[in-house]
C-alpha cells in the first residue's frame, strides 16, 4: 500500500482516510485497520500516533452526529438527550433572559439532574463559573448542587466542582452551606463526604472557632458508617493528616479511621497500611517531640489502643515489618520511656513487642535511661516495670545497668 | 525475532506459560504435568527452594517457611521471610518465572530466547516495573510486559479475528486483582478502549472472608494467625476447599483444626446464603470499576455486546449472579477461565514473532492510570499552593501515545526547574504515585512566568520519557522515567541475581515425589485415627526410599502409597502412573 499524505492528517482528517462524504463509520474503520496494520503501534509508534490522532478526531465527528438533536421550540426540556443538547438549551435561555448567566447555569443544573450527574456537566458548569465568576451565579450554583446531593455518587462528581466553588466564594461561606447537608446525611457516600469536610478544614484554616471545629469532628466521626470499605476510612485519614499536626482534635478523627481499617481488614493493602500507620506514628512523634503534652486526653488514648493492635498486625506479616513502620530508630530510643510513662494498662505484650524491636535494633536501654530528662521517677517506675516485665531484660540491659536498675526496682516508691 | 517465545500469566494464586506453535496458542505442563503452578515458594530445612504444588503442599504444614500471594507486594519495598531468609517480592516471582521456563524448555525440547508476561491492568508503574525485573532475574528477555484483561481478549480475538465488528467487556476477577477492560474488534483489529480495577480484590479475599467467619463462629478472636499460625494455614486451606465446594453444592464443611494444624470431625458448615452474606461487602467493591469502565467508554450496559469472564474467582456462582445482575445478560467463557490469560500471552508472543498465522490480528492498548505533573496555583497577589497535579495524559488513552503541556515557572530568578511525574487520577499529587523527576539546573535567572513546554512520551511497553523544553533559552532536557522502587534498581537486582544463583533447587525430577511426600503429610492429620498408622509407616518408607537411590524399591514404594491412598479414598492428585 502506498504511504499516506501525511499532512492530511491534521488538517483533514476525513480526506486522510479517504472518506467520500457519504461513507459511514465500518468503511472508516476499515481503512483505520488497514492502516494501522502497516503501521503498528508497536513497530512504527510515530506514524501509528498520527494516524490515532486523525482517527479520533473522526470518531469524535462521527458520535457528534449521532448526538446532534434539531433546535425545538419553546424552550423544551430535551429529556433523555445528551450533554450538547442541553447545552445548546441553556445558550437560549440565556440570551432569551438578557445574556443572564445564572439561567445557564440553572438549564445546566437540570440537565445534571435529569442525567444523574452526569461529569461533563460539571466541566460546563465549571468553564462558565471559570469565565463569568459573579458571586451570585456561584451561589446560585452552589445551592443547586445542594438540590442534587440525592444522587448515588454525589460528592464523588461534585467534590472538586464545590471546590471551584469555594475558590469564587470563599470556603467559609462553602462550609457553612455544606455543613448541615452533612449531618442529615448517612450511608456510604459519608465518608468522601467526610473527606471533603477535612479539606473545608485545611481550606478555611484559622477561620474557625475551635468549638465549631470540635463539633465537625464529633459530627463525621458519627457520620463513618460500620460497613464501609476501609480504604475509604484511609482515604479520609489521608485527607486529614496535613490537618491533624495543626489540631488534635482531629488526630482522633484520624485515629479511628484507621483503627476501623484495622479492624475491618488487617490483610489486603497491608502496604497501604503500614504507610499510613507509620505517617500517624509520625504526626503524634512530632506532637511529641514539639514538646507538646498530646493535648486531647482521647488522643493518648487511641494511640495506645491503636499500638497493640498495630504491632499485632504488623506481625501477622514479617517481624521486619515492624520496623517498617517505626520511621526512625532515634524516635524508638528516644520516645520510648516516654510512651511508656504514659501508661500501657494491660498491654503487657506491646511492651514485650516493643522491647525486642529496641533490643532488634542493637539500641540500649541504658542510653534510654540515661537520657531521662530530671525529675522523671515516673517515667525511670514505667521502665523498670517495663523491666520486669521482660523475658528479654539481661538481653536488653548491660550488666551495670541491671544492676541500677534492679536497685531501683527494690527502692520503696 | 528469531527463536521461541513464551507467554507467561504470572498470577497471584496459580502461574501458567504457554507458547505459539503451529498456528495455536497451547499451554505447557509443569513438573507434575499439569498446567497450573502454584504461585508459591518455599523454603526446604536443608536450603533447597521448592516451588508450585510441592510448596503449597508444604505452606500448609509449615507456614513460616513459605511465601504466596507476593504479587500483592511487587512494586514495594517490604519482602518476605522464609525461614529466616529475606526475600523481596521480584526475586520470589522470578523463582516462579525461572521455574516456568524451565517448565516450557522441557516440555518444548528447546532453549527459550524471551518472555512476554502478563500484569493485571491496573498494576502502576512501579509494579510493572517489578514484573520486568523478576522477568530479566528469571534470565528472561522480557519482550512485552501485557495486561491480562487485553490478553484474555486477545485469545477470544485470535479466534473470532475475522468475525463481524463488536464491543464486549472483560471481567476478570483473579486471585488478588480485579480488572474490568471494555474493547471493541472490528477488522482484526482489538482496540481496547477503556480499563478500570482494583490491585486489591479478588478470589483471596472470599477465602479469607470464610476463614474469618469461621473464627467468629468459634468465637475465637483475630489475631490469631500470629498466636497460632499453623491453625490458620489450615483454617484458610480449609475454607478455600468450601468455597471451592460451594461452587457445585449448597452447603460445604469446614473442619476446625486444632492448634498444630491437625483436623478432627468437629467443624462448621457453612451454606450458600450464608456465604453469600459474607461476599455481600466484596462483590459490592465489584461495581465501581464496572461503571468508570463503560462511563469512560461512553458506553451503556445495554450497548455493549459480550461480556467475558476471567480469572478463577468468576467460578463462583456468586460472582456469575453478580454479572448477571448487574449486566442484565449471562455472560460467556467459552476459554477455561484460568487458562486464556496465558494462552492470549502467547498469541502476544506470536505478534512479536510475528507469526504469519496472526498477521491480520493488531492490538491497541491503553494507559490505565493518568500521568501528569506536580504544578503550584496561586491564589491573589501573594498566597502560592504546590501540591496540584496536572495530568498530561489522561487515563485511558490509547498507547503509544505523546502529549504536550505548556506551564511557566513561578518564581522571579529561577536558575533551576524541577519537574516531578506522578501517576494517579487524585486532583492533589499527594493522592498519587511518585513515579520520578526532571530536573533542569545550571540556567541563568529567569523572570517568573517563562514558559517551559514539557511533553511526555509513553510507548508501548510503558516507558515513558519527559521532556523539557524552555524555548526562550532553546534548553532542552529529557530523561526516561526510571523506578523509585529501591528493589528494582539495577544495583540491587545485580545483588539479588548473585544471591538467587547461591540458591539450590530441589531438583525438577523429584519435585513430584516431594509434592507426594508433602501431600502425604498433610492428609494424614485428616484422616481417621484407625488409618493414620498405617499410612505413617507407608510414608516413612517412601521418604527413606527417596533417599536410598534403589530405584525398584522406591518404585515399589511409590506404588504402594498411591494405591494406599486410592484406597483411602484421597487419590493423589498429581502423576498417578
Amino acid at each position: 500500500m502506498d504511504e499516506p499524505d501525511w499532512s492530511l492528517a491534521c488538517q483533514d482528517p476525513r480526506a486522510f482516510f479517504g472518506l467520500g462524504p457519504g461513507e459511514g463509520r465500518e468503511e472508516f474503520r476499515r481503512r483505520y485497520a488497514i492502516l494501522i496494520r502497516q503501521w503498528r503501534p508497536d513497530r512504527n509508534p510515530r506514524e501509528f500516533q498520527i494516524i490515532r490522532q486523525a482517527y479520533e478526531a473522526v470518531e469524535r465527528s462521527f458520535k457528534e452526529a449521532a448526538n446532534q438533536v434539531p433546535p425545538e421550540s419553546g424552550f423544551a426540556v430535551p429529556a433523555g438527550r445528551g450533554p450538547a443538547a442541553w447545552l445548546a438549551l441553556a445558550q437560549e435561555r440565556e440570551a432569551a433572559a438578557g445574556a443572564s448567566p445564572l439561567a445557564y447555569l440553572e438549564t445546566l443544573c437540570e440537565g445534571m439532574a435529569e442525567h444523574g450527574g452526569d461529569e461533563g456537566y460539571v466541566g460546563l458548569v465549571a468553564a462558565a463559573l471559570e469565565e463569568e465568576a459573579p458571586p451570585e451565579a456561584a451561589e446560585a450554583y452552589l445551592l443547586l448542587l445542594a438540590g442534587l446531593n440525592r444522587h448515588p455518587s454525589y460528592f464523588q462528581i461534585f467534590g472538586s466542582a464545590w471546590l471551584d466553588c469555594a475558590e469564587t466564594l470563599g470556603y467559609r461561606l462553602c462550609l457553612d452551606k455544606l455543613e448541615p447537608l452533612l449531618f442529615r446525611r448517612s450511608g456510604d457516600e459519608a465518608l468522601h463526604e467526610t473527606g471533603v469536610l477535612m479539606r473545608y478544614f485545611l481550606a478555611a484554616g484559622e477561620e474557625l472557632p475551635k468549638d465549631r471545629v470540635q463539633r465537625l469532628c464529633a459530627a463525621s466521626r458519627a457520620l463513618l458508617p460500620p460497613g464501609s470499605d476501609p480504604f475509604d476510612y484511609l482515604d479520609a485519614h489521608r485527607r486529614a493528616r496535613r490537618f491533624l499536626l495543626g489540631r488534635a482534635e482531629a488526630g482522633v478523627v484520624v485515629a479511628d479511621f484507621l483503627l476501623k481499617a484495622l479492624d475491618l481488614d488487617a490483610r489486603r493493602r497491608q502496604g497501604e497500611l503500614i504507610d499510613h500507620a507509620a505517617g500517624l506514628i509520625d504526626s503524634w512523634r512530632q506532637h511529641l517531640r514539639s514538646g507538646q503534652e498530646l493535648i486531647h486526653d482521647k488522643e493518648g488514648e487511641v494511640l495506645f489502643r491503636f499500638l497493640p493492635e498495630l504491632f499485632s498486625f504488623c506481625n501477622r506479616l514479617r517481624p521486619g515489618n515492624v520496623l517498617a513502620i517505626v520511621p526512625n530508630p532515634d524516635w524508638l530510643q528516644g520516645e520510648c520511656c516516654r510512651i511508656f510513662d504514659l501508661g500501657f494498662g494491660d498491654h503487657a505484650r506491646l511492651r514485650q513487642d516493643l522491647l525486642s524491636l529496641v533490643v532488634d535494633r542493637g539500641l540500649c536501654l541504658e542510653d534510654a535511661i540515661r537520657r531521662l530528662p530530671d525529675g522523671g521517677p515516673k517515667r525511670r517506675a514505667g521502665l523498670v516495670r517495663l523491666y520486669e516485665d521482660s523475658d528479654l531484660r539481661l538481653a536488653a540491659l548491660s550488666l551495670s545497668n541491671v544492676h541500677e536498675v534492679e536497685a531501683e526496682a527494690q527502692e520503696p516508691s | 525475532m528469531k527463536g521461541t517465545i513464551i507467554g507467561i500469566d504470572l498470577g497471584t494464586t496459580h502461574s501458567l506459560v504457554g507458547v505459539f506453535e503451529q498456528g495455536m496458542p497451547c499451554l505447557l505442563p509443569n513438573a507434575h504435568g499439569e498446567l497450573l503452578t502454584p504461585s508459591v515458594v518455599g523454603l526446604l530445612e536443608d536450603g533447597r527452594i521448592v516451588l508450585g504444588a510441592a510448596a503449597r503442599e508444604l505452606a500448609v504444614r509449615r507456614p513460616e517457611r513459605c511465601a504466596a500471594s507476593f504479587k500483592r507486594l511487587m512494586g514495594s519495598d517490604r519482602s518476605v521471610s522464609l525461614g529466616g531468609r529475606d526475600f523481596s517480592a521480584i526475586e520470589l516471582s522470578s523463582l516462579v518465572l525461572k521455574s516456568l521456563k524451565e517448565d516450557a524448555e522441557r516440555a518444548l525440547g528447546r532453549a527459550v530466547d524471551g518472555a512476554v508476561i502478563t500484569v493485571p491492568a491496573y498494576f502502576n508503574e512501579p509494579q510493572r516495573r517489578a514484573t520486568r525485573a523478576a522477568g530479566e532475574l528469571a534470565g528472561l528477555k522480557v519482550l512485552r510486559i501485557i495486561n491480562e484483561p487485553t490478553a484474555a481478549a486477545l485469545a477470544y480475538g485470535f479466534h473470532d479475528r475475522r468475525g463481524p465488528g463488536k464491543s464486549f467487556l472483560v471481567f476478570d476477577l483473579g486471585g488478588g486483582t480485579f480488572d474490568v477492560t471494555v474493547m471493541e474488534l472490528f477488522e482484526g483489529v482489538l482496540q481496547i478502549l477503556t480499563t478500570a480495577g482494583e490491585n486489591f480484590l479478588g478470589g483471596e479475599d472470599f477465602t479469607q472472608a470464610i476463614a474469618e467467619w469461621a473464627l467468629k463462629c468459634r468465637g475465637v478472636e483475630q489475631g490469631l494467625s500470629r498466636s497460632a499460625p499453623l491453625l490458620w494455614a489450615r483454617l484458610l486451606h480449609e475454607a478455600e476447599q468450601a468455597k471451592r465446594a460451594l461452587s457445585g453444592c449448597d452447603t460445604a464443611f469446614l473442619r476446625w483444626p486444632a492448634d498444630d494444624g491437625s483436623l478432627g470431625d468437629e467443624g462448621l458448615s457453612l451454606s450458600r446464603t450464608e456465604f453469600a452474606r459474607l461476599a455481600a461487602p466484596l462483590l459490592q467493591r465489584l461495581a465501581v470499576p464496572c461503571t468508570r469502565a463503560l462511563r469512560d467508554a461512553e458506553l451503556d450496559r445495554a450497548a455493549l455486546g459480550e461480556i467475558i469472564l476471567v480469572g478463577g474467582a468468576t467460578r463462583m456462582p456468586l460472582v456469575q449472579e453478580w454479572v448477571r445482575d448487574y449486566f442484565g445478560r449471562e455472560a460467556l467463557s467459552r476459554f477455561n477461565p484460568d487458562h486464556v490469560v496465558a494462552l492470549g500471552a502467547a498469541v502476544q508472543a506470536a505478534l512479536i514473532a510475528e507469526d504469519r498465522a496472526v498477521e491480520d490480528l493488531i492490538a491497541t492498548d491503553v494507559c490505565p492510570h493518568s500521568l501528569g505533573i506536580e504544578t503550584a496555583r496561586r491564589y491573589g497577589p501573594l498566597q502560592m499552593e504546590g501540591g496540584y497535579y496536572l495530568p498530561l495524559i489522561p487515563r485511558n488513552s490509547t498507547v503509544p501515545c505523546s502529549r504536550e503541556e505548556s506551564v511557566s515557572t513561578i518564581n522571579s530568578g529561577q536558575t533551576e526547574v524541577k519537574i516531578k511525574v506522578f501517576q494517579g487520577e487524585g486532583r492533589r499529587v499527594e493522592d498519587n504515585t511518585l513515579l520520578g523527576e526532571l530536573k533542569v539546573s545550571g540556567l541563568p535567572p529567569m523572570p517568573a512566568g517563562t514558559e517551559i513546554l514539557i511533553r511526555f512520551t509513553y510507548d508501548v511497553d510503558g516507558m515513558l520519557e519527559v521532556e523539557a523544553l524552555i524555548p526562550s533559552l532553546k534548553r532542552k532536557a529529557s530523561t526516561v522515567i526510571s523506578s523509585q522502587n529501591r528493589q528494582a534498581d539495577p544495583e540491587t537486582l545485580m545483588k539479588a541475581k548473585e544471591r538467587l544463583a547461591a540458591l539450590r533447587f530441589f531438583p525438577r525430577d523429584e519435585l513430584d515425589n516431594l509434592h507426594l511426600l508433602h501431600y502425604g503429610n498433610r492428609i494424614i492429620k485428616e484422616l481417621p485415627l484407625d488409618v493414620r498408622e498405617a499410612t505413617d509407616e507407608l510414608l516413612t518408607q517412601f521418604e527413606a526410599a527417596m533417599r536410598l537411590g534403589d530405584r525398584n524399591f522406591f518404585a515399589q514404594c511409590r506404588r504402594q502409597l498411591l494405591d494406599l491412598l486410592v484406597s483411602l479414598g484421597r487419590p493423589y492428585p498429581g502423576r498417578n502412573e
